[in-house]
């Protein structure tokens, strides 16, 4: 090939072709896919540290009024409980309901501190196990796939040359 | 797309370049070939296997985050 030593022997600019699309149909899949990767990762800290931190924040304010509602309820209950002898089992279980929302509530916030501390630690780790594989298709492949073209192009044009001779090299007889 | 929907499609692209390169490097064989070969394709394999098992573990923690986080699918 013109301009590019002894030692390539490809004849064939298709050849040269295939291996540039083949390069640059595997970049962009390979980045189409780290990118969406990396926006699930992005979408995910979002819900972690801001959309579900509201959503609890708000059940919770939810919660504490209901259950200061059921414990008015429940003294009311207590009161015509012994009255009236009437039950107040209803009201105890509203009580012990929301309670029991509210220490769950708590453990997912406990629970929201922790993972969001421990996602910064492991987005780190993403970043870092992607790096290479993104290098490659953001800086390699790039570089690998102007070299086939110039290659190709270079091969064309060699073999652009050689084109107008062919008439001169048939057998005159003919 | 999920991460495992980004597994499935970085696995695939990389078995169709394999498959493509190797169709390409039985008329292909010179010094240009088996440089692209050795420096742009073999490493691959070890690049693609970490970032893969970074979205396996990436995943993974997504989801028993969540299922600590909240009682119901809010996300």
């Amino acid at each position: 090939m013109a301009g590019h030593g002894p030692s390539a022997n490809v004849r064939d600019v298709t050849t040269l072709e295939k291996a540039q699309w083949a390069l640059v149909a595997y970049r962009e899949e390979i980045q189409q896919g780290l990118i969406e990767a990396q926006a699930e990762v992005a979408r995910f800290t979002n819900w972690l540290e801001q959309q579900r931190p509201q959503e609890l924040a708000s059940q919770m304010q939810r919660t504490k009024r209901e259950l200061e509602n059921a414990k008015a309820d429940l003294t009311r209950a207590e009161m015509m409980q012994s009255n009236m002898g009437t039950s107040a089992d209803t009201e105890r279980k509203r009580v012990q309901r929301a309670t029991k929302k509210i220490d769950n509530l708590v453990r997912q916030r406990e629970a929201l501190k922790r993972w969001s501390h421990r996602l910064q630690q492991e987005r780190s780790l993403f970043t870092a196990a992607t790096s290479q594989l993104a290098f490659r298709v953001d800086s390699i492949f790039p570089s690998l796939e102007a070299d086939l073209k110039n290659r190709r192009d270079a091969l064309a044009a060699y073999l652009a040359t050689l084109a107008p001779k062919s008439p001169s090299n048939e057998d005159p007889s003919t | 797309m999920s991460l495992p929907a980004a597994r499935t499609r970085a696995e695939a692209a990389t078995k169709e370049l394999k498959r493509t390169w190797q169709d390409l490097l039985t008329s292909w064989n010179d010094e240009v070939s088996r440089s692209m070969t050795k420096t742009g394709i073999e490493p691959i394999d070890q690049e693609l296997s970490r970032t893969l098992e970074a979205f396996e573990r990436m995943d993974a923690l997504i989801r028993k985050a969540m299922s600590e986080c909240q009682e119901e699918s809010s996300w």
